[in-house]
């Protein structure tokens, strides 16, 4: 009995790999948590010269004056707000229609190579998704689509001014269309698999029943997958509303609020992109921060949806 | 036409058991549907899964497959509302008879096809619906029924399947909120409102309490009145308890096909006697 106790108890000193472990582990979890903390607070230090000027104003306020010394993020929240909505409205029928042919409809022989091309897309740096549009689809956009839309849409009532502009390829739609490519292969992938992980049966059962494919997708399927494919359009947003570098390649650079999506504008990410290194006086440099933090909580109470909407399945 | 005649059918007449199956198909029980010469190919070019099955179904009869695991039971099943074809690879050789018309050509109608042949499958499959939805899905798909049309053939089908009492204060409540033995039932609601002539099950209790269990066994006994049932199950008990018929199955091949209780307690192929026997499987 004495014998036994003593081999099942650790000798006193006695390195235990398990405690290590555990301490290791939760070092790590410690330090993220750290590491967020303190891109908020300096976030908010940096800022805080711009923050205490301008009071709540500097949300809504559209004047964005280096020179003057006047700073509203309203311009960039908005271009953010509305190439991100653009890329979405655009991405989310687009990437739900390809998820539904590779995971439904096509044959091996095809839905393993898209699927593939898929997710490489997604791996391709969002610097070359900005050159890409800036040198390529931006001109092609501009002799396309903007020249049509010129002389056929603008008269139509509601939705014509929006594409009243000068055709010069660049500016919010552009941006718009530019993050809709960035942001499909995520939607894509997620619904795909969110598609796939609906058990056979449930298809057996609907087509049992003598449904056609596209009842079985529409009214059984997509509803079963329904707060996945939501989860995949909200994280998809989150990555359009942070995206910079592509988005500044194209999106103009210009700060203001216009009904046209043909006209220039800015975004948070690519204004912050832009300026930094031109921003010499602390309050325009404390602006830029706050822009900074503004686009933190946007990011962050948008992927806390997706959280909670995934948790939900 | 063979609606009325089955109404007329005495419910509770067994076949006669000490008839041959020759004898038995060509008086009383008519055959509803019929397997002939049937192959089954899960792959281009692979071994059968199925090898020369031939067998009657006989009209509102329930017919039970039994046999261990992976003999083919399923298999068969699924050639008869030709639920396969949803897997691009797997193929049927051979005929398989509805009312005289070969199911497996390749210009029958699946969507009618399958709303003449009703499937219950093993795990309860209710739809992301409301209870009524469930039940309606299908009569939507056919069309051409009013709203309270379509009202009158749930409650009567949700009554057919003894689960009416326990949800019509709750219709509009999600199928999924219902337990696993009240979504079987549902399943089975679903696939009797839509009027099939022939019902299949794949192993419908497998996954049910013995409660459960009891009340679809029950609900199975009653529907033979109107359907034509076909149950593979793993359980003999449950194969000697509600079905007139019985196929045993070994290796993808039928080895016998008779009368339920002839193959229980006096079958003429010694395999069927060692399985019946519990000897192997």
């Amino acid at each position: 009995m004495h014998s036994t106790t003593s081999a099942l108890t650790l000798r006193p000193g006695a390195i235990n790999g398990d405690s290590i472990f555990h301490r290791l582990s939760f070092a790590s979890a410690v330090l993220i948590f750290l590491v967020l903390i303190g891109i908020i607070l300096s976030l908010i230090d940096g800022g805080w010269q711009a923050l205490a000027k301008f009071g709540p104003g500097f949300i809504f306020s559209n004047t964005w004056d280096p020179v003057g010394g006047e700073f509203g993020a309203a311009a960039a929240i908005y271009g953010t707000l509305v190439s991100s909505l653009i890329a979405i409205v655009i991405a989310i029928p687009v990437g739900l229609g390809t998820a539904i042919f590779l995971a439904e409809l096509a044959p091996e022989w095809i839905s393993k190579p898209v699927g593939m091309a898929i997710e490489l897309l997604a791996a391709v740096p969002s610097i070359i998704y900005g050159m890409w549009g800036l040198f390529v689809f931006a001109p092609w956009f501009s002799e396309g689509f903007q020249f049509w839309a010129l002389e056929n849409l603008v008269n139509i009532p509601l939705i014509g001014p929006w594409f009243d502009g000068p055709p010069i390829g660049i500016g919010l739609l552009t941006a718009g269309i530019i993050l809709s490519f960035m942001i499909l292969p995520i939607i894509t992938a997620l619904t795909r698999d969110a598609l796939k992980t609906v058990p056979n049966v449930v298809r057996e059962a609907a087509y049992g029943i003598g449904a056609t494919p596209y009842e079985v997708i529409t009214r059984v399927l997509l509803p079963t997958i329904k707060n996945a494919a939501v989860g995949a359009g909200i994280l998809g947003l989150g990555r359009a509303l942070g995206e910079t570098m592509a988005v500044a390649f194209v999106i103009g650079g210009a700060n203001r609020i216009e009904t046209s999506l043909f006209m220039p504008a800015s975004s948070i990410s690519s204004t912050i992109a832009q300026q930094f290194n031109e921003a010499t006086n602390e309050l325009h440099i404390a602006s830029l921060i706050s822009l900074g933090l503004v686009l933190f909580i946007l990011t962050f109470v948008v992927m806390g949806a997706a959280r909670i909407l995934l948790r939900k399945r | 036409m063979t609606m009325n005649l089955a109404i007329e059918q005495n419910p509770t007449t067994q076949p006669v058991e000490s008839a041959s199956i020759t004898e038995l198909s060509s008086s009383s029980p008519m055959p509803r549907m019929e397997v002939n010469g049937l192959n089954f190919f899960y792959n281009k070019g692979a071994e059968p899964a199925l090898k020369n099955i031939n067998m009657p179904i006989y009209n509102n009869r329930v017919t039970a497959l039994i046999g261990p695991s992976g003999c083919g039971k399923s298999t068969l099943l699924r050639t008869m509302n030709r639920i396969y074809d949803l897997y691009g690879t797997q193929h049927a050789e051979g005929e398989v008879l509805l009312d005289g018309e070969d199911i497996l050509k390749s210009n029958v109608d699946l969507n009618t096809l399958r709303s003449k042949v009703g499937m219950v499958f093993q795990k309860p499959t209710p739809f992301p619906m409301s209870i009524y939805d469930n039940i309606t899905f299908g009569l939507k798909i056919q069309g051409g029924m009013s709203a309270p049309q379509m009202a009158v053939r749930a409650k009567k089908a949700l009554k057919r399947a003894h689960l009416w009492k326990e949800v019509k204060d709750k219709l509009d409540a999600d199928a999924s909120s219902l337990s696993g033995g009240q979504q079987q039932r549902l399943c089975i609601a679903r696939t009797i409102a839509l009027k099939p002539e022939v019902i299949l099950m794949d192993e419908p209790t497998s996954a049910l309490d013995p409660l459960a269990t009891a009340a679809i066994e029950e609900l199975i006994t009653e529907l033979r009145e109107k359907y034509t049932i076909v149950i593979v199950t793993h359980n003999m008990q449950q194969a000697m308890r509600i079905s007139d018929y019985t196929g045993f199955m070994y290796l993808g091949e039928l080895i016998e096909f008779g009368p339920t209780d002839k193959i229980f307690h006096n079958a003429d192929n010694q395999k069927t006697r060692d399985y019946i026997a519990g000897n192997f499987g």
